[in-house]
């Protein structure tokens, strides 16, 4: 029987009053991919702020395991959310070692510092990411896939229960696509993220979850709602989804926008 | 690589430095005393006590007043720029200069019976209302973005600099030349009293700097980083920046503006000791405290007889060093 680890009921988000998240609803199952897709400007990342607190909430609620996040402390949500945002510049030569040591902020007391297993934990999750060797370089002289991993690296030492990712995949050569995603998936976690392409979505996160507008226009599991109709409402391309003879999931393959 | 226990030989190295310096120091002056006598009065007792009052009673707590407002300087310029994410915020950029300078100087051309409170201590309640002007207004904007902290700090800079400068222009000749004296900046007024005052501040705040290291440290890629690590980032800033006001202007008001300690040691220290928090503040602060040490010497013996304003001197040395550091860099 699944578990469900975070759910949203009802969530809306309002800027001046524009409407920019609109009454969503879903719900992301213990150890679990969860996918957001949506054409740009649909509010994927709004969303993902909503469920980390970033965005403060016009309506509805977010629960964690059936607790609302409101009876959690920001410390205490970290101690139970990770989240691995868009690239950042960083504007000091921070090292790698300076970001990944980040991940323990939540874990500690202050003025504690780092004991020997937290040493090891960093390591050991530096190792894990291939980074290990680059632990004393400038963050931003790596490039952008290993900036990624760094970011994950930091996730894996905050020890959460659920990580969130804001496009994963963006700026990613085809190896480091595939390389992240089974990584993450990898973790154990609940994994919850916004994704572009349908392909390593269908490939990858067990429900999906598609906006447009704000809007929930399907959520269910990925093959239910990757099909020709829906994404030709949505992104306004015509496509052909069958079976990737490889790996068996799902494959969508673009003609083109449906207005040419 | 072992960066923990090199970090600490380092602080260490530099704690050495500080202490050679401090004593190498106690030999300059206008009175040739020879280090011999300044030794013996150090370990043992004075030779004449001629000696111990020019030591122990003028020069001692001058030059623990130098190293102290170094300390407190740097420290507040990293512990700024750290949690504004800004390489170039400065303690003075919050309007703690320009508000001590109107209260030293409302202070100053009083006549002299209705003058209720002493120069330093006007001096100080003027620094922090500028902080005030300037955390008031912040707070009005819900502190969205750090730029406008350094901004409205400018502003208020101004704003307040104008007020001095046209009571400077209609005040009295001779108390108005008293106040721009202390504006420059100088360690004369350091006694024991003052040190009594400025050394408590500096310790309690840049401790706390360092209690709230590992907080301090997530703020450096980005506030939205800092709150999904569970960090109150906008109490923590207030926080921050209360911490570096007040030992700025503590300083201020005993030793009127000595500046860019606070803005250039904290860029000379990063490449040796990284950029988080802990290491960054005391380091800078060594670094700071020795820097005055020594220039505080240079300011009080190279014309025989007379003292420049020490503020003169590390805004020359600070600005020269730092374009020269900022071609190698």
């Amino acid at each position: 029987m699944a578990v469900i680890h975070l759910q949203a009921e009802n969530i809306s988000w309002h800027v001046n009053n524009k409407i920019i998240i609109n009454d969503v609803s879903f719900t992301a199952l213990k150890g679990e991919t969860l996918g957001i897709v949506g054409p740009n400007g649909a509010g994927k990342t709004s969303l993902l702020k909503c469920l980390y607190q970033e965005n403060k909430l016009s309506t509805g609620k977010v629960s964690l395991c059936e607790m609302s996040l409101d009876v959690f402390d920001r410390r205490e949500v970290a101690q139970k959310i990770a989240v691995v945002s868009q690239q950042h510049e960083a504007v000091f030569n921070l090292t790698v070692f300076d970001i990944v040591n980040m991940g323990l902020t939540p874990h500690k007391a202050f003025f504690e510092s780092n004991t020997k297993a937290d040493q090891k934990l960093i390591d050991d999750a530096l190792a894990k990411v291939d980074l290990l060797s680059h632990k004393f370089q400038i963050f931003n002289t790596l490039s952008g896939g290993e900036q990624q991993r760094c970011l994950i690296a930091r996730a894996i030492v905050q020890r959460p229960e659920i990580l969130i990712m804001d496009e994963p995949t963006n700026h990613l050569d085809i190896f480091y696509q595939h390389e992240i995603l089974s990584l993450v998936k990898k973790l154990g976690l609940t994994l919850i993220m916004t994704i572009h392409d349908l392909n390593l979505a269908a490939q990858y996160c067990d429900h999906l979850l598609l906006l447009s507008a704000g809007k929930v226009l399907a959520f269910d599991e990925t093959e239910k709602v990757i099909n020709e109709a829906a994404i030709k409402e949505t992104f306004q391309v015509n496509c052909l989804v069958d079976k990737n003879p490889l790996t068996g999931k799902m494959r969508v393959t673009y003609a083109g926008a449906t207005h040419e | 690589m072992n960066s923990g226990s090199n970090t600490l030989i380092k602080i260490v190295g530099l704690a050495l430095v500080v202490l050679t310096s401090l004593v190498l120091s106690m030999g300059f002056g206008t009175a040739e005393l020879g280090y011999n006598n300044v030794w013996q009065c150090l370990v043992d007792e004075c030779q004449r006590s001629i000696y111990q009052t020019i030591l122990l009673e003028i020069r001692l707590p001058r030059i623990l007043m130098g190293f102290f407002a170094g300390f407190a300087l740097a420290a507040a310029g990293a512990l700024m720029q750290n949690v504004t994410r800004n390489p170039l915020a400065d303690p003075y950029l919050f309007g703690i200069v320009a508000g001590a300078g109107l209260g030293a100087t409302l202070s100053g051309l009083l006549p002299q019976h209705l003058q209720a409170v002493s120069l330093p201590l006007a001096a100080f309640i003027g620094a922090l209302v500028a902080v005030s002007i300037v955390v008031i207004v912040l707070m009005g904007n819900n502190w969205r973005r750090v730029e406008h902290l350094l901004l409205a700090g400018v502003a208020v800079s101004f704003l307040l600099s104008a007020f001095t400068s046209f009571i400077l222009y209609f005040g009295e000749a001779f108390a108005s030349n008293r106040v721009i004296f202390w504006m420059m900046g100088s360690l004369a007024r350091a006694d024991y009293y003052a040190l009594s005052w400025v050394i408590p501040v500096i310790v309690i705040c840049s401790s706390l700097a360092l209690v709230f290291s590992r907080q301090l440290d997530a703020l450096l890629l980005s506030d939205e980083s800092a709150r999904t690590l569970g960090v109150n980032v906008d109490k923590l800033r207030i926080l921050a920046l209360i911490f570096s006001a007040a030992m700025t202007a503590v300083i201020v008001s005993y030793c009127g503006g000595i500046g860019f300690v606070g803005l250039m040691i904290p860029h000379i220290v990063r490449p040796f000791f990284g950029l988080t928090t802990a290491k960054l503040l005391l380091a800078s602060g060594l670094v700071g405290g020795c820097f005055l040490v020594w220039v505080d010497v240079i300011a009080r013996t190279i014309i025989p007889g007379q003292e420049i304003p020490i503020g003169v001197i590390t805004a020359v040395i600070g600005s020269v060093f730092f374009l020269f550091l900022m071609r190698r860099m």
